[in-house]
């Protein structure tokens, strides 16, 4: 294949961010339209100096092409909106139901969204599945914020049930001291292992994604900033106030009208065909979410946590992106592909114009 | 300023001459559209080449056309576009809009 051609093919495919498969056919019916445009002007007779070079030109800037296929390929259809809001109306119902601190519920709800999201990647993960992905990873951040004492006990009691210092009776009670909010550690310990799977799914189908866009992986973290926020002043209210209280239920209210900012910049992000609305969305709808969940809480005049979580809300958004330009920038494309893109014809080649 | 009227003429009827041509050639692929359009316009009309595919992968996306790849002269391919049900529903609804807008014009010309 022509210098000038795989050239043009790549910068296309740099900028494409779609997946491997879509990126193929779409590279393939240039490379043909290509050779369309070569073989006509051999036939029409005419001359050109530097042939390549002249019929990439009139296809246009391949970033150009680039980015105008992205937005007619990247526009979720309402379907995917549909599924893609599913984990955040869960979060929702569970915020209004006051089930967040409730086994069973939780159990099922993150049950149903692991079991999603492994058939899904099984299936070849559609753009809708970041949002359970997103949804198991983030929750495994109130789990830690709520349960660190849990987890410093799990330590200390086995460190000391291995040197024989308490016997098993013992260590159970230690644990069963230190769960919060659930009475018994084997909740905790079970919803950690189902969040734990789920965590390690999502950073499998975070690394699939990343060798191709680092958007979806952004939009998978967003919602963090948001649960961190919450977590961090739900553990004051319950020290302060104790987990039944007004307070709490106060703070539930709140992140449902939090979540519902995310949930609307999310139903942007998917049907927006722009990068750049897209880039927006995703991180007003995180900044405002997390700007509400404070000022109706602890209030803005808590300069320290706002811009925390804000500045948390930035790293999370542009961390995928450092990543995949460090480490997974689109390389160039495969040269068994191009090549068997161009032993499918022989194409008139140097030979028609040397 | 003539050409930028033009580009934006195109630019603004681009899905409906695509969806009339892929209609009217029944199967086609995105080089022949490009050189079809250049020819029955006598050359008015051309297509910036690289807006041509993206125009066709929405139509794609919306489901008025489908995109089949096809096996063309041994071993070259070439995906080949026909016309869906929607897509015939929505070429007809956008030919009767455009049929009343030139109507409409042409009155308003017509009266001066």
């Amino acid at each position: 294949m022509d210098k000038e051609i795989q050239s043009y093919l790549n910068e296309i495919h740099s900028h494409l961010h779609l997946d491997t498969s879509t990126e193929e056919k779409i590279i393939k019916e240039i490379y043909y339209h290509l050779e369309d445009a070569l073989e006509e002007s051999r036939n029409t007779g005419l001359y050109y100096k530097e042939p390549f070079k002249d019929i990439t030109q009139t296809l246009g800037n391949p970033r150009d092409v680039a980015r105008l296929l992205y937005e007619a390929h990247s526009r979720g259809s309402w379907e995917e909106v549909a599924l893609h809001l599913q984990p955040y109306l869960l979060f929702i119902a569970l915020f209004a139901f006051h089930l967040c601190y409730s086994f069973f519920p939780l159990l099922v709800s993150f049950i149903f969204t692991l079991a999603v999201l492994f058939l899904s990647i099984r299936r070849g993960m559609g753009n809708w599945i970041f949002s359970w992905g997103g949804f198991l990873f983030s929750s495994l951040v109130p789990l830690f914020i709520l349960s660190r004492e849990f987890l410093i006990n799990v330590t200390k009691a086995s460190i000391l049930m291995l040197y024989g210092r308490v016997n098993i009776s013992q260590w159970v009670n230690s644990l069963n001291q230190a769960v919060l909010p659930f009475h018994n550690f084997m909740y905790l310990t079970i919803l950690f292992f189902i969040l734990l799977l789920g965590g390690l799914l999502s950073i499998h189908s975070m690394y699939r994604t990343l060798k191709y866009d680092w958007l979806p992986v952004s939009s998978m973290l967003m919602l963090l900033p948001l649960l961190l926020g919450w977590s961090l002043i739900l553990k004051r209210t319950m020290a302060q106030f104790g987990l039944l209280s007004s307070q709490v239920e106060q703070l539930d209210s709140i992140m449902i009208y939090s979540l519902s900012i995310y949930t609307l910049s999310s139903l942007i992000f998917i049907r927006a065909a722009s990068r750049h609305i897209k880039i927006t969305a995703l991180g007003a709808g995180s900044v405002f979410g997390v700007i509400f969940l404070i000022k109706n809480t602890i209030g803005i005049e808590d300069m320290h946590t706002l811009l925390f979580l804000i500045a948390s809300t930035l790293v999370f958004l542009f961390i995928p992106l450092l990543v995949y330009r460090v480490f997974f920038q689109a390389p160039d494309l495969d040269a068994e592909f191009l090549k068997s893109l161009s032993k499918r014809k022989e194409v008139i080649h140097h030979s028609m114009y040397q | 300023m003539d050409n930028g009227y033009k580009a934006d003429l195109l630019r603004g009827n681009t899905d409906l001459l695509l969806l009339f041509l892929i209609r009217e050639l029944t199967e086609t692929y995105g080089y022949q559209l490009i050189k079809e359009v250049e020819k029955r316009s006598e050359g008015y009309f051309r297509f910036k080449e690289g807006t041509v595919y993206p125009a066709l992968h929405k139509l794609e996306q919306a489901g008025l056309v489908r995109g089949i790849w096809k096996k063309h002269r041994g071993e070259q391919e070439r995906k080949y576009y026909k016309i869906t049900e929607k897509g015939e529903e929505v070429l007809a609804r956008k030919l009767g809009m455009w049929e009343d807008f030139s109507r409409a014009v042409g009155l308003i010309f017509g009266s001066t």
